[in-house]
Formats: structure tokens, C-alpha cells, sequence
């Protein structure tokens, strides 16, 4: 062979065995990316499970958990947790910095309430209802309404069948103090909703009569007088939402929707067209939110007369819950026990903040 | 996948045969040249996935000015870099080119001749498998990653009679936008992958290669 061919064959034969060199990793592996949630909020999620949340500054986020309760002031990209064991017991309703339990104690009920998002309680230190309104029989809490003020209405009921009684009771934490606001006998105590200290409703059913038909009850003098309102045919379990002092928005468990512009006196049928609802949030007079029992977030932005079922989507995860909170007509956040969604523009884009993502657990 | 590294190539083999055609109507000093060598990317992250490539050459050098000293060759190739994934997937990255370079003939030293070069070339980017199972024929998956660019590239050329070795650095800073799927299963897997990413290509090379007078 002619030894230029010969030096050209060993070079193109090196070079051929150069170029086959393996390398480690693949060339995508090199291509950046970035997990969309903080992988630290396994701590929320992982045997543990969201139990509320709520804005408490601009991107200020708190909220509680069965294993304690976290705050985060950038959208958890950092989040403080401090743990405890949260109690399960009774019925729960959270004011503004105000937490209050409703707690069957023998045959009566307690207030439990907590002013620091869940770490301390104390016992409201009077006794609700009165020893000759226990000798009727035992008394359930069904209805825990936090107000403005640390005002709140406790509806309770007592008895079944003939013997039923529907209580209303107003407690002020503040002042120490509690009266009974409404004694209803052979009444079903279904829901309470209050405006303002001096506007309330209550709906109850007849136990003897009519089961599936809910009354209404209306008070615009913190529950001096009261007076009867409209009467709902075919709805069990109903959601009551009050939008301001006139509208009133009720959700039956089957579906049904029902709008009042002359607080309670009228209702007119209305479609959401998602379905039972489960969560209900008026942001605003006109712009009124809702959850529906399958985890899809409705929007009305006429107070409630007509709603868009908004097809919330953050990246390529539906968002959906079981609870909410908007701090405005814009800003909202969608959560459920491992999950967590935020909007910035009314429910159009929506980001996620906490998600069980596989790489949280790794 | 092959199909447009083919028709790529097509293109510059008849940009050569052009070159040529010119070349006989004018009366231009013209020489056929090809190289094959090896190259080696610059950046270590590049490098530890593909540590070597082959690189092929094709081109019509032109003696223009200086009494044939200044060459300018259009020129087209392309660059291979294989990484063997497991005994049936080899990923693959593959750079088509096109472009000029330009040579001059500096100073001789008995009988090798120096050429100091410049060179430029537009990129086509491709980051692909093959795979191959129980010998049949290789089927190659779609495109992770493609993009295309401009490179540069500066070297010396020895060159002793019809042959020559040469040496160069080549500067190439590739955006390459990542397959869709990719995109959207990150998404659904909670990850966030931008559309695109600024890849360094640096390398350098060293050929052999052939200069000749059709």
C-alpha cells in the first residue's frame, strides 16, 4: 500500500474511533428547567392535608393544617410552618383573625376560639343556652357564623320530630356576652347567613309538613323582630350565600339555583350549569363566585343572575378544589386538602402554588 | 429524520457543482477539497455527553487575488456526534452546514505550505435517537432538540503537496427550541421548560483533508 493511503487510513480509522466515544447523560438533560412549586411544600401535603387558607396581606398567604399552620409572603417560594396538632372537633367558622369552634358539650354546646390562626384556644366562658332550655333535650349546633367585630350567630337545634326547636343564639366575644335571638318550635334549622350586625336570615324546615320545601326567615334588626320570607319547594341541604344586604343566592344539593333581589322575600330560579355548588363567594356585589361539588369554579358578574363555568386551567393541571378564597374581584385562591391555585385576573389565568407533584414526595 | 439532512446536502453539492461550472466558464484556478476529521466541543457540560465528533468537508477553492494566494471556498458538511444511550439507542447530534471560507496562502517552509483561515457557515441543529432493535433497519425518533445558527471558525491549514492537515477553533452559540411534547410533559410532570435555550458549541477540530485541481 502506498504509504500516504496507509497514514490516511490510520487517521480515518482514529477518527472514526474518537468519534464513537460515549458520553454520560443525554444532551436534554443539559436543557434548564424549573419546578413549578416550592418542593418544600411537601411539608403541607405529605401526611398532612390543607385545611384553610387565606390572604392576609397583597401576596401574603396564611392558613392551617392538620399538622400545624404556615404563612407565606411570596406565593411559597419561602413559607414559615409551625407545627401542632389541630383539633377536628365541632363546628368551625373562620372571621378575620378569628377562629371559633362549636363543640356539643353533653347537652349543651361551648365556644372554642382561637386568635392566633389555630396555635392557642380559649373557651368562651358562659354558658350559651340556659339550664331551663336544656331541660327540652340536647342541643346540636348546625350552623357557626363568624362576623365583623368578633360578632358571631350560633344556630342550633334541639329535639326532632314534634318536638323540634330551631335556636339562634349571638355571641359577642368581644363584650363577653350573648343573648338568644330566635326560638322557633317544630322547626328543622337548616342554615343561618348574616349581612351586617343587624340583617340576617335563617332557613328551617317543617318537620311534620313538608320536608323537601325550606322557609326562610328575615331579620334587619339584628334579630329583634323577624319576619317570613319566600319558601323553597324541592331543595335539601341547601348553600346560602348572602351578596349584600338584598341579594341572596340559594344552592340546592341537586343542582337547583335560586336568586332574591328583595332579600328573601322572592326567588327566581337561576343556572349555573354546574351542577350541586359547595363554596360560594360574593367578591363583590356584581362579581360572585362559586365552587361546584366536582371541583369546578363558576363566575357570575351580574350578581348572580347568569354564571360561566370558567375551564381554569394552570399549565396543564385543571384547577380545582373544594374551598376558596378571593380578597377581591381579582385575586383568588382555589385549594384543597394537597392543593392550592391562584388568580391575579379574576379567574383567566391562574397559577399553581401547591401540588402533589411526584418530585414533592421524592 | 434524514430526509432534510439529505436534501440539505443536496443543496450544497449542487452550490459545488455550480462552483465548478463557474469555474470552467471563467477560467478561475479552482481546486476540489475535502477534509474528515474530529471535533471536540469546548464546553465541558457538551463535552461529557459527546465527547467527540466526525466532521466532513466538501468545497470548490477559488485562487482569486495575490497570484492565487487568497482562496475563497464556498463549502458545505456536516458534523456528527454519536453518544450510545444502551446497546439499541444512540442519540445523536448533527450539525449540517453551508457556508465560505477564506484562506491565504502565508509562507512556506520546504515543502509545506501554511494557510492561515477564516471561515463562516449557517448551522442546521439536529439532537435525535436512532435505535435499532435485533438488527433491523434504524428507525430515528423525532427531533429533542433542533435549531440552526451562524458559526465561525479560524485554524491553519499545513498543506504538502495534495494534502494538507489542518486545526481550528470553531465559535457557535446554537438557541435550540425543544419539541413540544416535551414542553407540555414537563408541564404536566410540574416542571416549567423555557421554549428554547442558548447551547455552546465552541470546538476544536483537526482534519486531513485533499486539494485538488479537477
Amino acid at each position: 500500500m502506498n504509504p500516504i493511503y496507509k497514514k490516511t487510513t490510520i487517521v480515518l480509522l482514529l477518527i472514526g474511533s474518537l468519534a464513537g466515544c460515549d458520553g454520560e447523560g443525554t444532551l436534554l438533560e443539559l436543557y434548564p428547567w424549573q419546578p413549578i412549586v416550592n418542593p418544600e411544600i411537601r411539608t403541607l401535603i405529605q401526611d398532612n392535608r390543607i385545611i384553610h387558607a387565606q390572604f392576609v396581606g397583597r401576596n401574603h398567604i396564611s392558613g392551617i393544617t392538620a399538622n400545624g399552620n404556615f404563612e407565606t409572603p411570596d406565593q411559597f417560594k419561602s413559607f414559615d410552618f409551625e407545627p401542632f396538632a389541630w383539633q377536628e372537633e365541632g363546628l368551625l367558622d373562620f372571621g378575620a383573625d378569628l377562629i371559633v369552634r362549636a363543640v356539643p358539650d353533653k347537652s349543651s354546646i361551648s365556644l372554642i376560639y382561637s386568635r392566633d390562626n389555630g396555635r392557642t384556644w380559649n373557651r368562651y366562658g358562659h354558658p350559651i343556652v340556659d339550664e331551663g332550655g336544656l331541660a327540652l333535650g340536647k342541643i346540636s349546633p348546625v350552623k357557626l357564623v363568624v362576623g365583623a367585630e368578633r360578632l358571631m350567630w350560633l344556630l342550633c337545634q334541639q329535639g326532632t320530630g314534634a318536638e323540634s326547636r330551631l335556636l339562634l343564639y349571638r355571641v359577642n366575644l368581644a363584650g363577653g356576652t350573648h343573648e338568644t335571638l330566635l326560638r322557633r318550635r317544630n322547626a328543622l334549622a337548616v342554615t343561618a347567613a348574616a349581612f351586617d350586625g343587624q340583617r340576617g336570615w335563617v332557613l328551617w324546615k317543617n318537620p311534620l309538613i313538608d320536608s323537601d320545601s325550606v322557609h326562610l326567615l328575615k331579620t334587619i334588626d339584628g334579630g329583634s323582630t323577624w319576619s317570613e320570607g319566600a319558601t323553597l319547594e324541592n331543595i335539601s341541604d341547601p348553600l346560602f350565600c348572602v351578596i349584600d344586604d338584598g341579594d341572596l343566592l340559594v344552592f340546592g344539593q341537586a343542582g337547583a339555583a335560586f336568586h332574591s333581589a328583595d332579600g328573601g322575600a322572592t326567588f327566581q330560579s337561576v343556572v349555573t350549569g354546574m351542577g350541586p355548588i359547595q363554596r360560594c363567594q360574593a367578591a363583590t356585589a356584581d362579581v360572585i363566585y362559586v365552587l361546584s361539588v366536582d371541583g369546578r369554579l363558576g363566575k357570575s358578574v351580574d350578581g348572580g343572575f347568569t354564571w360561566d363555568v370558567l375551564g381554569a386551567q394552570a399549565g396543564n393541571t385543571q384547577v380545582s378544589g373544594s374551598k376558596m378564597y378571593f380578597q377581591n374581584e381579582q385575586r383568588g385562591i382555589v385549594y384543597d386538602i394537597d392543593r392550592m391555585f391562584i388568580t391575579e385576573d379574576g379567574g383567566e389565568h391562574w397559577e399553581v402554588l401547591i401540588y402533589p407533584y411526584n418530585y414533592v414526595f421524592e | 429524520m434524514m430526509a432534510p439532512v439529505l436534501r440539505k446536502s443536496g443543496w450544497m453539492g449542487v452550490l459545488l457543482l455550480a462552483a465548478l461550472e463557474l469555474h470552467a466558464q471563467r477560467s478561475l484556478p479552482v481546486y476540489l477539497e475535502g477534509e474528515f476529521g474530529i471535533e471536540r466541543f469546548g464546553d465541558a457540560s457538551v463535552r461529557s455527553v459527546f465527547p467527540t465528533g466526525a466532521a466532513l468537508r466538501l468545497g470548490a477553492a477559488f485562487a482569486l487575488a495575490d497570484q492565487g494566494r487568497l482562496r475563497l471556498r464556498p463549502q458545505g458538511g456536516v458534523t456528527f456526534y454519536g453518544n450510545k444511550i444502551n446497546e439499541e439507542v444512540t442519540e445523536q447530534l448533527l450539525f449540517v452546514k453551508g457556508g465560505m471560507q477564506v484562506s491565504y496562502d502565508a509562507f512556506f517552509l520546504g515543502r509545506m505550505t501554511f494557510f492561515p483561515y477564516l471561515g463562516i457557515d449557517y448551522n442546521w441543529v439536529s439532537n435525535f435517537d436512532m435505535e435499532s432493535y435485533d438488527g433491523e433497519e434504524a428507525t430515528y425518533s423525532e427531533n429533542y432538540l433542533h435549531g440552526t445558527g451562524i458559526s465561525q471558525e479560524i485554524g491553519l491549514r499545513v498543506q504538502i503537496s495534495e494534502w494538507y492537515v489542518k486545526a481550528g477553533y470553531g465559535l457557535f452559540r446554537s438557541q435550540l427550541r425543544v419539541r413540544r411534547s416535551i414542553l407540555d410533559n414537563d408541564l404536566t410532570s410540574g416542571y416549567v421548560t423555557p421554549p428554547s435555550h442558548s447551547f455552546q458549541f465552541d470546538t476544536i477540530n483537526i482534519s486531513v483533508g485533499f486539494s485538488i485541481r479537477p
